[in-house]
């Protein structure tokens, strides 16, 4: 089925958890210098992810299931001049 | 169009006259307002030949469609003109309450142009313009003439100021509001100065129509939840609302892009463990300091109670830690604070300020400068009390170095010579800010390539896409791999898609910081079309950004920008440092990447609009 991530389509199995593209997600970005450096210090990526204009709890990212045209955004923990 | 009040105020301070001028739809719909506002009236009425103190030159105060809805981020106003550090057209934006009092006033934008025969103030009351001695103002600071005004007109005022540094002509004064938000880029406090202005009062009391109220407050409050939840939802050391901009230092020392020991070294340590972070709210008591509307709070009060560097007032932001902390080797948090706040009374931005100071700490170590220049001050790294004397020194003008240096590194360097012009970080006479070039290759073209401002890291920041992981999916950026920083591949596309970003947000007029907590391209887009009801897509924002870059461009070109300015970039960034993540890079490449600039957005190889270009935007006249 097809999701939004932030505004573009991605493809993703049908009944799907959050779970399973969050993980994809962090793949992306776990070489990131800043991302590494976070880890490192936190133990996370401090991701956030915003799931149909919802803020979704670290709790909750393994009980949601995606549903065909779900728009998810998500947003670095980073803020700077 | 709805959302605009279709008139700006214009005030002659030679001939004491104020006049309200009528601004049709089109000037909108091109331009939306704020920075693309401001552009079009130095189109409109600023001739070739107009230089920043010339009586001539416009100093535009200029709100959007976005100013007086209860949005975050939407009390962000815009100001323009001709920059005394650039001799360009240049925007500046500042934020706090007194864009949305101006709107509340019946106007789209103040425009100011002559020259008083003495110190003056405006004052601006709905209808009611009066132009006032300001001659017991001048020699105040900038806060002491706001309490000033404020006390003399009465509540419900917003004011605008500049302190000393605006009035002795530092070529990067700027302008405050609020004791806590700047117009800090580009020197138009030097402007006010000129025109032998101190301040500006406005108060307001009419609410300006707009296209669809509901929807526009139903999407008001969703966002304002939403950035709210998500700054919540961050650990504390994270959260905006707890360190401001401040965070930044910790998160961009592990990409190699802060500036320390002017643009040398690639790491500090000891800096990163004391300027900012956690010590900023322990040693510095900081405390939120938010904007009208604004649910993120980036803005900090801080207090340091006790010690040679006590005071209360506005906390520093990444700028002002990164340029007068990392650049300067001064690990001492309360001396940059204390310098900070001191530089901002005088209203000196502390961009310009800590690159000027790091150019003449070089010039010290290299022998260039002696003490019997500095004033027996000893320019040494990391000496935080040579900070704070020569932030005084540079303040007051006094004769010799500190008059010198207020005319920025780029004159200071070519008067004192002797090779200093190679560590004089600056590029068309504006001092770089704190994105290391070395760091994200995409830097140096956006910062060779600006047309908004110069050289200038809000203007195109590009750099966001690396050390913040911000992206335009909407404009077709997505994720992007870490090792592309260091590519010039996309290089242009990426660019110039951000110039034109930032020409949208800062002339809707938007705060750029909201995207950090979650703030979209599509709630950007729908609030415009709540605002205005223009019923704009995505590719009509792009179009608009487009439009306002263009004519930022041909502005530029009337006031004298070569081709070669483009190319006269920082010999610094040449130079590889030996340590951090970014240890051998330079950005090699870059002069072909701004050909590629240029053509990508369909200008000549000279770096000029083409016909062709100008006819696809609908510019081959521009309205009004």
């Amino acid at each position: 089925m097809r999701i939004l991530v932030n505004g573009n389509p991605e493809e993703i199995e049908p009944g799907a958890r959050l779970r399973v593209l969050v993980d994809r997600l962090e793949a992306r970005v776990r070489d990131d210098p800043m991302i590494v450096a976070l880890i490192q210090k936190t133990g996370k990526s401090q991701l956030l992810y915003i799931l149909n204009g919802t803020v979704v709890r670290a709790e909750e990212i393994d009980r949601i299931v995606l549903r065909e045209g779900d728009d998810l955004r998500y947003v670095h923990p980073f803020f700077g001049g | 169009m709805k959302g605009v009040w279709n008139q700006i105020l214009k005030i002659d301070l030679t001939e004491k006259k104020a006049a309200v001028e009528h601004v049709p739809d089109p000037v909108y719909a091109y331009f939306l307002g704020g920075e693309g506002l401001a552009a079009w009236v130095l189109w409109k009425e600023c001739p070739r030949g107009v230089t920043a103190f010339d009586p001539a030159n416009r100093l535009t105060l200029a709100a959007g469609p976005m100013q007086g809805i209860r949005q975050s981020g939407a009390s962000k106003w815009a100001v323009g003109g001709i920059s005394p550090s650039i001799q360009m057209n240049a925007g500046s934006a500042i934020t706090h309450a007194f864009g949305v009092e101006m709107k509340q006033a019946g106007i789209d934008a103040v425009v100011i142009h002559g020259r008083a025969a003495k110190p003056v103030y405006i004052v601006i009351d709905d209808d009611r313009v009066r132009i006032k001695d300001a001659s017991r103002l001048w020699g105040l600071d900038a806060y002491e003439a706001q309490d000033a005004i404020q006390e003399k007109e009465g509540d419900g005022f917003e004011v605008i100021t500049t302190g000393q540094a605006g009035e002795r002509l530092v070529r990067y004064a700027n302008i405050q509001t609020a004791k806590k938000s700047f117009a800090g880029r580009c020197g138009f406090g030097a402007v006010m100065g000129s025109k032998l202005l101190k301040g500006v009062a406005v108060r307001g009391t009419r609410r300006c129509p707009i296209h669809d109220p509901a929807g526009n407050d139903a999407l008001n409050k969703a966002i304002n939840r939403r950035l709210a939840e998500v700054d919540a939802s961050k650990p504390e050391e994270f959260r905006i609302s707890w360190l401001g901009t401040a965070m930044a230092t910790a998160l961009f020392a592990p990409q190699g892009n802060l500036p320390i020991k002017n643009y040398r070294l690639g790491t500090f340590p000891e800096g990163v463990a004391k300027l900012g972070g956690r010590p900023y709210v322990e040693t510095l008591n900081a405390k939120p300091w938010p904007c009208k509307y604004c649910v993120i709070k980036c803005h900090n009060q801080c207090e340091v109670k006790s010690g040679p560097y006590a005071y209360k007032g506005k906390g520093p932001e990444y700028e002002s830690f990164a340029m007068m902390g990392f650049n300067l080797l001064i690990d001492d948090q309360a001396a940059v604070a204390y310098a900070g706040e001191l530089a901002n009374r005088y209203s000196m931005d502390t961009i310009s300020l800590g690159a000027v100071l790091a150019w003449a700490f070089e010039c010290y170590e290299k022998g260039v400068l002696t003490r019997e220049d500095t004033y027996g001050i000893e320019l040494t790294w990391g000496n935080a009390q040579a900070l704070v004397e020569m932030t005084r020194k540079i303040g007051e003008r006094a004769p010799g170095l500190g008059y010198l240096l207020g005319e920025g590194c780029k004159t200071a360097s070519e008067r004192i010579g002797q090779g200093s012009e190679d560590w004089a970080v600056q590029m068309k006479g504006q001092e770089i800010a704190a994105h290391n070039w070395r760091a994200q290759y995409i830097s140096a073209l956006n910062y060779c390539t600006g047309v908004a401002s110069g050289p200038n890291h809000e203007r195109g920041n590009s750099q966001h896409i690396w050390v913040g992981h911000r992206y335009l999916p909407e404009w077709g950026i997505d994720h992007v791999d870490n090792e592309e920083r260091w590519s010039w591949e996309k290089a242009a596309e990426r660019n110039a898609k951000f110039h034109d970003y930032c020409n949208v947000i800062n002339s809707s007029v938007h705060c750029k910081f909201q995207e950090f907590a979650g703030y979209t391209l599509t709630d950007l887009l729908a609030t415009i079309n709540t605002c205005t009801g223009l019923a704009w897509t995505q590719e009509d924002l792009q179009r608009c950004g487009d439009r306002i870059t263009n004519l930022q461009k041909l502005l530029n070109l009337r006031y004298g920008w070569k081709r070669e300015d483009d190319f006269r970039y920082p010999k610094r960034f040449m130079e590889p440092v030996s340590d951090g993540v970014a240890a051998g890079r330079v950005p090699v490449g870059l002069e072909q990447a701004i050909v590629d600039y240029y053509r990508y957005r369909g200008w000549d190889d000279e770096g000029r609009p083409t016909a062709q270009k100008l006819s696809e935007l609908g510019m081959e006249t521009i309205p009004g």
